[in-house]
């Protein structure tokens, strides 16, 4: 089935366009939660949460905003960060309260980020645990998912001058990060 | 930062792209019961919209029931009233072993000027009414008839013939009854809307002839009035013509 038919086919509640809906986006959806939500018990009730909503508010999608998989991966953005907010997981990363990584320069984030180096890899891995949940999902949307700074602000309810300088903050503080892992 | 070097940004951060992916391979699998599940909850989903209508009507109609039920207490009582083939015959009362006619009232009222009295008596004793169909009752009619016409039109009369009226029923009923059984018998005694103790200000209502009696008596006493008020005059008149 085409998109096209598929969005017509949830428009009128049918099971066939739901169950091709979850075929073909669901691995996507699924992974967009995973990378947001721990433990997998929670991660699975949102993911059923956020095809719910999408079964129950096909008829709010409007094509000339966005594509239908931005569309998809916004509902599960924000639920995502609805369950974290009920859940009131406040966790405390490392650059709470400190701007010093502004202080890093682009040619030491370039030369850290940039130079293929495993170790740095592992490093940078260990690290980007340490970055809020919204934060680790733009990177990831950018970097992995290869998305349009238009399409994330989309997603994250921003504008792509936002996410430009929130890309650009999150790279300084992998960076900081970094160091202080090595040290 | 516009969108041309971001793409360059792409190319460059090799490290950071190559540790989101790793990262991105660590993270779970999707379950592969996931989307069975899925389909299952949104099938009671469907399901559930039929019922959340009925379960929002029931606030509305407990609501309506409530305003019944206060609608219900909040209405003002109506006039304990019972229309019954015999007339104006509308509550039955536990009869009294003594028994005073309605006629004999009547014949009261007749015979003398004081309407109102009986009227406050009435209201007063309200066991004073008894059926009129019955025999012994009736030669008693007739017995208080006579003794009402023949004792002076005058309220304390009336008074005492009202007021002790078991006293009179008892000689009555012992002198002349010749069934005495029919009179034990309890019988229920039925009132006219008359003989209701007033217990309540809007049931306090005169009837047509009080009315037409108290305009009467209202009339007749601004006539000794007037005469009252001239014969002052013409006194006064004579006291200064002979001055």
């Amino acid at each position: 089935m085409e998109e096209t038919e598929i969005i017509a086919g949830l428009r009128k509640q049918s099971p066939q366009a739901q169950q091709q809906a979850l075929e073909r986006y669901g691995r996507m959806v699924w992974a967009q939660v995973a990378r947001m939500i721990s433990p997998v018990e929670d991660a699975e009730e949102v993911y059923q949460d956020v095809f719910i909503k999408v079964f129950q508010h096909i008829n709010t999608y409007d094509a000339e905003r966005s594509t239908f998989k931005t569309w998809l991966l916004r509902i599960a953005y924000n639920e995502c960060i609805t369950h974290l907010r009920r859940k009131r997981q406040r966790m405390i990363y490392l650059d709470d309260g400190d701007n010093s990584y502004e202080a890093i320069t682009e040619a030491e984030v370039e030369e850290t980020l940039g130079r293929p180096n495993q170790e740095v890899v592992q490093l940078i891995r260990a690290a980007i645990h340490h970055l809020p949940p919204d934060e680790q999902a733009i990177i990831t949307m950018f970097y992995y998912d290869e998305m349009s700074l238009k399409e994330i602000a989309f997603v994250t309810q921003s504008i792509p001058t936002t996410i430009a300088s929130r890309l650009s903050r999150t790279r300084k503080k992998l960076c900081k990060i970094i160091n202080t892992l090595r040290t | 930062m516009n969108e041309d070097k971001l793409k360059d940004l792409l190319n460059q951060d090799a490290n950071l792209r190559e540790a989101i992916r790793e990262e991105e391979m660590a993270c779970p699998q999707m379950p592969p019961t996931l989307n069975a599940r899925l389909m299952q909850r949104v099938e009671k989903e469907v399901n559930q919209p039929a019922r959340k209508r009925i379960a929002t009507i029931w606030p509305w109609v407990a609501a309506a029931c409530v305003a019944a039920v206060l609608v219900i207490f909040l209405t003002p009582p109506k006039d304990n009233v019972i229309e019954t083939p015999a007339g104006k015959q509308i509550a039955e009362v536990k009869p009294d072993s003594t028994k005073v006619e309605e006629e004999g009232t009547k014949a009261e009222e007749e015979g003398t000027d004081t309407p109102l009295f009986d009227a406050t008596s009435r209201i007063a004793q309200p066991t004073l009414i008894a059926q009129a169909s019955t025999p012994a009752p009736q030669k008693q009619k007739a017995h208080v008839a006579e003794e009402a016409t023949n004792t002076a039109a005058t309220p304390t009369q009336a008074e005492e013939i009202v007021e002790a009226p078991t006293l009179q029923a008892d000689q009555t009923l012992a002198s002349q009854d010749p069934q005495p059984e029919v009179l034990t018998k309890r019988e229920p005694l039925l009132l006219s809307e008359s003989d209701i103790p007033i217990t309540r200000p809007e049931n306090l209502r005169y009837t047509k002839e009080e009315l037409a009696l108290m305009k009467k008596q209202a009339n007749e006493a601004y006539l000794k009035w007037m005469e009252l008020e001239l014969e002052i005059s013409k006194y006064n008149i004579e006291q200064t013509a002979q001055k």
